[in-house]
């Protein structure tokens, strides 16, 4: 896999690399978040989790630009990117992925990890006319891209099935080496581990963490406690569309409001938001 | 092997010297760059126009007011009627492509039924009359007067055409044009900037439709609107459909089948396009990747078995 | 002024039909999110059996209406059992679908041209051809009778959308057809039912509008392009939108039949629309696609 110097955590950007404030989002008057706030510090897994419907895929499609903010901005390397479509945010170094698979259903799977190459081409439609008559030294850069990132979450063998055919843990990998071929500094991944078995799942943990290892800034979003626990360095926790509150792994298993708006207590946390006004989505 | 028996199958014409047959295999060389063209669009990047024809009619008559009513350059002209065309194209296009939705096929169809009435209307376009004395240009010495070495010069563009559809579709941008096709909130978050995408590939698509055109009228020798309408573009798009939207060699086969079809029901009037409805039905339901896709079925499964 | 009159009541008078037509389009749309290019083949047909009926056949009118409802409703339904069913059945992409509305359309088309003639027919209006003079003004009866069974229709759709179960299982499925499913509405069902009130809605539109034009089996797509007009302008899926959209096409129409010439009447509906688009695409009523635009 190509390192590449702007991935590593850069020394003149010593503040957090990402930054959220006061993000609020409301549909039809409803708001799915509500003040959030937080920040990713470079070349760090930060956690996100929270039960369901606390916000977190709203938050996630906030970063990565399907929707615009109601209120609040969001801040990449000091750049507010609030208002930016979903290209332009790529653009800038943040990929993401997605819970419900988005993946080109008809295209092989080494296809899906080109497109995910896309940003790392300068190639346009005047280029792609020419054909032949161009020097082919991009395309094939491209494709040693895609193949070693198929290599890396350990599909190489599965290139020229198309994704539509692929198992849903093979699809989440897909997924996963899509935006790794983008070679982003942060990668939003949004719940990768859904439909994952345990020996799956260890093996995307150590890939996450390999990741990090290589500088990688990484955005984590689940609502399984224990694998964003088992990598995380720091941990957001939403409930009912706000912060709960931020920690070590160790911090926030210890706070028992987290265990509160996870475990039986539903009704309580449901009762509390009626109160509040914010109906269930 | 395949190369051998493609020209031959281009050659046969010429060697017929039977200038009827050589006016069917013109047709259907103008016919493959209009479907390859909708192909592009349609089949590889998921955009749909019903103004094939328009855009056919405006590098028509362009191509034959500036070559042979004020003496421009033959080639010069065509590459101006092919510019207009991209140029309707993209203010079309622009407002529409950037909402999703089948946006693009309503005003497309919009704009089709519309500049049929500018054709028929204009002065210009010299009305419905049309424009007569068109007379096939020299080039570099070389008569194309007669329609054998005029079928030479359309091979050409079909084959040049072709090339670039290829070179397009696997390219960086064919990718991404397939992805938008597939899924455009994927593409986009990957960085693949879908509006600009879209309407690049509407005006470059277009711009070949106007290069046929202009290519069409000096096969005629005459421009009158009523080729340039509606069941024109349908035409082409039940050629796209039929012959297998995903592939440019669906498209020629396509482009081939409806030509020689056309021809042979030319005498039932209306009912060839009862014809050309039923099929588009027929094919979008049992055979939605086309003809071709049967025998590229049958080859799979003989050559590796089917892995499904 | 007379003469501005004149243009606001044949505007208003092709507005009514445009309204009818784009209605027609957003009920199947809002539902089932087909763009139904043969809702034009509707109206046309509309139009032509209200030839038959009424002035071939001298039936009289309100028999004439409650025959081509019940003709068009089927004519409706068979299309979405024959040509849409199918292709959402094999999870067709939704242009998929439009293309073979599109060859549905073209069948009609044909079909009418071959068995009906492709001569374009005056169609007998109703309330007789003398104008009324009112102030001054000459208004053809016609006017009355689109703009008055317009009214009366709209008020029953929209009785039977917000007043109904009916209407209340189309606005679910329009809002979230997955939710609707779920909670046991069959949107299989509903879906046939749009497709026969379109043809219903379409089939009277026709009707009304074929004596202040003619009956002819080529006037389908123009029609079209003027309902699917009609609804942008709107806003698509909107039914205040529809008749909004309905009545400005109509307005737009008279403008340049009245001041330019009838033979431009398309390229200025594109006009219209090409602008609509540009300046906003979601029309006068449609924030449901903003909503829509550019989110997953």
């Amino acid at each position: 896999m190509a390192q590449s110097g702007s991935a590593t955590v850069d020394a003149k950007c010593a503040g957090p690399l990402l930054s959220v404030q006061g993000l609020t989002k409301l549909f039809g008057g409803v708001a799915a978040v509500s003040q959030v706030s937080f920040d990713l510090a470079p070349g760090k897994l930060t956690g996100l989790i929270g039960p369901n419907g606390s916000g977190k895929s709203t938050t996630i499609n906030l970063m990565s630009g399907l929707h615009r903010p109601t209120r609040g901005a969001i801040y990449y390397r000091g750049e507010n990117i609030s208002n930016l479509p979903p290209h332009r945010i790529a653009r800038l170094g943040i990929v993401r992925t997605f819970q419900l698979l988005r993946l080109f259903g008809d295209l092989s799977a080494f296809e899906n990890v080109l497109v995910g190459a896309h940003l790392r081409g300068k190639n346009g439609f005047a280029a792609a006319c020419l054909g032949p008559l161009k020097p082919r030294t991009e395309e094939q850069q491209l494709h040693q891209i895609a193949r070693d990132a198929l290599e890396f979450v350990g599909l190489g063998g599965r290139g020229e099935i198309k994704a539509r055919l692929l198992t849903s843990g093979e699809g989440r990998l897909l997924e996963l080496a899509r935006a790794i071929a983008a070679d982003p500094e942060l990668i939003l991944l949004d719940e990768p581990a859904a439909g994952l078995n345990t020996a799956e799942t260890t093996l995307l943990a150590e890939k996450l963490l390999s990741l990090v290892d290589r500088g990688k800034t990484l955005l984590l979003v689940d609502h399984h406690m224990s694998l964003v626990m088992s990598v995380a360095s720091s941990v957001i926790v939403l409930a009912g569309g706000q912060v709960l509150t931020i920690g070590t792994p160790q911090e926030v298993q210890a706070d028992p409001r987290v265990v509160e708006s996870y475990l039986g207590s539903g009704e309580v946390y449901r009762r509390r938001r009626a109160k509040r006004g914010v109906s269930e989505l | 092997m395949t190369f051998a028996g493609v020209l031959a199958v281009i050659a046969i014409p010429l060697l017929s010297g039977n200038g009827y047959i050589v006016q069917v295999a013109s047709l259907a060389a103008i016919g493959a760059i209009m479907a390859v063209s909708l192909g592009v669009l349609y089949g590889h990047s998921g955009q749909l126009s019903f103004a094939h024809a328009a855009f056919y009619g405006v590098g028509a008559y362009t191509t034959v007011v500036l070559h042979t009513q004020h003496g421009l350059n033959f080639f010069l002209s065509l590459l101006v009627g092919a510019g207009l065309s991209g140029a309707v194209a993209f203010v079309v296009g622009l407002p529409t492509l950037r909402l999703r939705g089948n946006y693009l096929a309503i005003a497309t169809m919009a704009l089709q039924l519309g500049i049929s009435e500018v054709f028929v209307n204009a002065k210009i376009t010299g009305g419905s009359v049309g424009i007569f004395g068109i007379v096939r240009p020299t080039i570099a010495g070389i008569s194309l007067e007669s329609p054998f070495a005029y079928y030479v010069l359309l091979v050409i563009a079909a084959v040049l055409v072709i090339a670039v559809a290829h070179f397009l579709v696997h390219s960086r941008v064919g990718r991404g044009l397939a992805a938008i096709r597939e899924d455009e909130t994927a593409a986009g978050v990957l960085g693949v900037d879908a509006i600009w995408y879209k309407v690049s590939i509407f005006t470059i698509t277009a711009m070949i439709a106007g290069l046929a055109g202009g290519l069409f009228a000096y096969q005629l020798e005459y421009v009158s609107p009523e080729s340039f309408n509606l069941d024109w573009s349908i035409a082409v798009l039940s050629m796209v459909i039929i012959g297998g939207k995903k592939s440019a060699i669906g498209a020629v086969l396509g482009a081939v089948i409806v030509t020689i079809v056309t021809q042979l029901l030319f005498s039932v009037g209306e009912l060839q396009f009862l014809i050309y409805g039923l099929w588009i039905i027929v094919i979008m339901i049992f055979l939605p990747d086309g003809l071709i896709s049967i025998w590229q079925t049958a080859g799979r499964s003989t050559a590796r078995g089917t892995n499904l | 002024m007379v003469s501005f009159v004149e243009v606001v009541i044949t505007a208003a008078s092709f507005g009514a039909a445009y309204a009818l037509l784009a209605l027609s389009i957003n009920v199947i749309y809002s539902t089932s999110t087909v763009l139904n290019f043969a809702q034009g083949e509707f109206m046309m047909l509309g139009g032509m059996l209200g030839w038959v009926f009424y002035s071939a056949l001298g039936l009289p009118y309100w028999l004439a209406v409650v025959l081509i409802a019940g003709s068009m409703g089927l004519v409706g339904l068979a299309e979405y059992l024959l040509v849409v069913r199918p292709l959402l059945v094999r999870r067709a992409a939704d242009i998929a679908i439009m293309i073979a509305t599109f060859g549905a359309a073209y069948v009609i088309r044909t079909t009418a041209a071959l068995g009906m003639g492709r001569v374009e027919r005056p169609a007998k209006p109703p309330l007789g051809q003398a104008p009324f003079v009112i102030g001054g003004v000459p208004i053809l009866p016609q006017s009355f009778v689109v703009i008055g069974i317009t009214c009366a229709v709209l008020v029953l759709a929209w009785w039977l959308y917000s007043r109904t179960t009916l209407g209340l299982a189309l606005r679910a499925a329009a809002f979230d057809p997955d939710g609707a499913q779920i909670v046991g509405i069959n949107v299989d069902r509903l879906n046939a039912v749009t497709f026969a009130g379109g043809g219903i809605l379409a089939g009277i539109a026709g009707l009304l509008i074929s004596p202040l034009s003619y009956a002819s089996p080529w006037f389908g797509i123009t029609f079209a392009i003027s309902g699917f007009a009609a609804a942008i302008v709107g806003g698509l899926g909107s039914w205040p939108g529809a008749v909004a959209g309905g009545l400005i096409l109509g307005l737009a129409n008279a403008l340049m039949l009245r001041y330019v010439s009838g033979q431009w009447g398309t390229f200025a509906t594109f006009i219209l629309l090409l602008l609509v688009l540009y300046v906003r695409p979601t029309g006068i009523f449609g924030e449901r696609i903003a909503a829509k635009f550019g989110t997953v």
